[in-house]
């Protein structure tokens, strides 16, 4: 049965704790061969421990499906992106390389992009994605927008992504502050801030942990 | 780090566990870590008056930069108990938390 409209999936990246969890708990499923579909991403490892899932966000308009030559990407009428199908996909990595979230990851020792498909087999018969089911500190939730105004009242759900020119809408969503909401994320502004200084001067850290001693 | 857990008898032996973290790192600041010409990745010896051990660097800003700090998940030369004191308490002989003196310097060349 199609996974129901009222069911959505919610990423909420400031309360990950990068336990990885949901990494362990993805790689189980034996339809993916011990290859996990969910990532974490650390933000920037040498000023902080902050990680961020990466999953598929079904998109509403799919890139990967669009530059996929074979056809092998299909998604189904209740929203969801399905993986490559093995008979068509042939390893071309278009749509590793389209994805504007990165998500499809080549397998070379199988020939097959594999993606995740928010656990088709699970939540098209009523059952939560793994992630979401071991997620400990609720940066993943599945369940209705009504569930997720109740838990998070200072924050609200949104399904726009900016990246550059190109908006796009998807069925996962990512928490954002309820109060002064963006329209959209905008991915692809943050690249415009200048590269970190390559020597060791200034470090935000540094600027905190010496102070000055006082003069006299 | 989150995969492995005590002697690392369970959790070195499931693979993706050790793929998440396979070897021990020694964890310090960049402040401390450029004086002494060592880059994220570098093999460096950390020495005690007990022991020595020889692991790549992980060089971060999320640590206290007169602190040195390495997992204790694996055995024998890799492992970091060799390095610390064996205090504990007298009366219940729960083991102290491990802190002590060290040295560190990029490992010679082998």
């Amino acid at each position: 049965m199609p996974v129901p409209a009222h069911l959505e999936f919610f990423i909420d990246p400031s309360r990950c704790i990068g336990c990885q969890a949901c990494v362990q708990a993805c790689r189980e499923c034996d339809s993916h061969k011990g290859q996990t579909m969910i990532q974490l991403d650390y933000v920037d490892r040498s000023l902080s421990t902050q990680t961020v899932p990466v999953v598929c966000m079904h998109c509403d308009v799919p890139t990967c499906a669009e530059v996929c030559p074979a056809d092998a990407i299909k998604r189904t009428e209740d929203g969801i992106v399905q993986t490559a199908r093995k008979p068509r996909c042939i390893a071309c990595n278009n749509c590793v390389l389209a994805c504007p979230f990165g998500v499809p990851k080549m397998q070379t020792s199988m020939n097959l992009m594999m993606k995740c498909d928010l656990c088709y087999d699970r939540t098209s018969v009523g059952l939560m994605p793994m992630c979401a089911t071991v997620c400990p500190s609720q940066a993943l939730h599945y369940g209705t927008r009504e569930e997720i105004e109740r838990l998070r009242p200072r924050s609200m759900p949104i399904d726009t992504f900016q990246f550059g020119s190109q908006v796009i809408h998807t069925r996962v969503r990512m928490m954002v502050p309820r109060n002064d909401p963006p329209a959209a994320i905008d991915v692809t502004g943050a690249f415009d801030l200048a590269p970190a200084p390559q020597d060791m001067a200034p470090d935000p850290l540094l600027a905190n942990l010496y102070v000055e001693e006082p003069a006299g | 780090m989150v995969s492995q857990f005590l002697s690392g008898t369970q959790t070195r032996r499931i693979g993706p566990l050790l793929d998440h973290y396979p070897v021990p790192r020694v964890e310090m600041h960049p402040t401390l870590a450029q004086p002494l010409g060592i880059a994220d990745g570098d093999r460096v010896t950390v020495e005690t008056r007990r022991g020595a051990l020889t692991a790549p660097a992980l060089v971060v800003g999320t640590i206290r930069p007169d602190t040195l700090f390495v997992p204790y998940h694996w055995p024998g030369a890799q492992s970091v108990n060799r390095l610390t004191i064996a205090a504990q308490d007298p009366i219940s002989k729960i083991p102290e938390y491990k802190a002590c003196a060290a040295r560190i310097h990029r490992a010679a060349e082998a």
